[in-house]
């Protein structure tokens, strides 16, 4: 059997670590804010005395390559050849988490797709219909909570099984390559709400914001606070946040997604050159928990000049390609 | 009008969003399309704009709250 390397994809803080950690007994940084993971990781497991390489990718909103981790993941995924990808969608945002699996649709590889945090998408009172879900996209779609162990046998089984005979996503999004950005876009959105046409059921509803994450997002008190604009926008206010655990750990993430200025570019990873009025972005999302309950979803979504952050290394230096 | 002028608990929908392909590219990756219905959660002075669509709060930066036009 040759067919044994395994890649996993999803969104970022869907829960990559925390399947690659339990799947491999590795210790990769797992937290509750995007951009933990910042390079490739390669672990290993034996099932049924085979040996299984899992890989451990940046998370991406997409494979359009906008921030070095996105380019790292859209590379991996698009040249290297792992034989399965596991994509992880958010269950609780199934919506907004497809767009990856549209995305990864175009490309006509291998998947099958998790559809992790279950137990939020569940005490949020939502249902997925993952039969039909898997039917229409022609993959195993596999309802699944990371964070518990009990499903990993499951996990380990359909891996096993879809490495010998795999399934490729069998309807891919209208794209016309020649169409703006914009039309792309809601292309794959299209897409999406087609293949969750009667598969889910959320009643979008009003968002309140708890007394806990009024607090947690005020200006005076709260995480939003922290990330106004002058720590953000700064390595050195970074730093000096060190203390405020594991808030500065969130914006040293947001920080490193500001390296948006980056294309992918004839199968090597290539900077833009300096001065290009191209922006850098980053983003930071971070769970508000109540003890073990996720409460409320935060995508903090913050742009910046790309020349703030040219005291950085290029990205050759950085990752070594 | 622009999302940055949004007032707080409004619901609105995307009607434009004006930038270049990298810009259009990461917005719409987290789920901002034109066409896209939302909730104005939070706009505070100096701070970046709180919205609610698909299932996520987003936090987005003034400068960028301007490029995108909304009908409340
Ligand atoms: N409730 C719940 N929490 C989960 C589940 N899976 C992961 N988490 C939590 O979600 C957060 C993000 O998990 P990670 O494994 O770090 O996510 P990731 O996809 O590796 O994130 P990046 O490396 O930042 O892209 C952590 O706090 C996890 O403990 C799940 O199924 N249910
Ligand atoms: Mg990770």
């Amino acid at each position: 059997m040759t067919n044994t390397r395994i890649a996993l994809l999803g969104q970022p803080n869907s829960g990559k670590s925390t399947v690659y950690n339990a799947l491999t007994g590795s210790r990769q940084h797992v937290g509750n804010w995007p951009g933990k993971t910042v390079e490739r990781n390669d672990g290993y497991y034996t099932y049924n005395g085979t040996r299984y390489t899992v890989t451990d990718l940046p998370g991406s909103y997409g494979l359009s390559g906008n921030s070095d981790e996105e380019l790292i993941t859209a590379a991996f995924i698009k040249m290297r050849q792992s034989d399965l990808t596991c994509i992880l969608v958010d269950a609780s945002q199934l919506e907004r988490s497809m767009f990856m699996v549209a995305e990864f649709a175009l490309l006509q590889k291998p998947a099958v797709v998790l559809l992790n945090m279950m137990d939020v998408a569940k005490a949020q009172k939502k249902e997925i219909d993952a039969k039909l879900l898997s039917e229409r996209l022609g993959v195993p779609v596999l309802p699944f909570t990371a964070a518990e162990s009990r499903g990993y046998d499951g996990l380990r089984t359909l891996l096993a099984a879809e490495l010998s005979v795999p399934h490729t996503i069998r309807t891919a999004p209208a794209v016309d390559e020649k169409a703006d950005a914009m039309a792309q876009s809601e292309a794959k959105y299209r897409w999406v709400a087609e293949m969750l046409d009667g598969v889910t059921h959320t009643a979008a509803p009003d968002y309140r914001l708890s007394r806990f994450d009024r607090v947690a997002t005020s200006p005076v008190k709260g995480k939003f606070g922290l990330c106004a604009d002058p720590l953000l926008y700064g390595a050195d206010d970074v730093d000096r946040l060190q203390g405020l655990r594991p808030h500065a750990c969130a914006l040293r993430s947001a920080q490193r997604y500001d390296h948006g200025a980056a294309t992918l570019s004839q199968g090597s990873l290539e900077a833009y050159p300096e001065g290009s009025p191209s922006e850098g972005m980053g983003y930071f999302q971070t769970r508000l928990e109540h003890s073990h309950t996720r409460v409320a979803d935060l995508l903090y979504l913050l742009f910046q000049r790309k020349r703030r952050y040219s005291k950085q290394p290029p990205l050759s230096h950085r990752y070594g390609h | 009008m622009k999302l940055a002028e949004t007032r707080a608990d409004a619901h609105g929908t995307v009607r434009r969003i004006r930038g270049d392909a990298h810009f259009i590219n990461r917005v719409t990756s987290i789920g901002i399309t034109e066409g896209t219905a939302f909730q104005a959660v939070r706009n505070d002075r100096k701070m970046p704009v709180l919205l609610y669509c698909r299932e996520t709060l987003i936090a987005l930066n003034r400068a960028d709250a301007e490029r995108i036009e909304v009908a409340v």
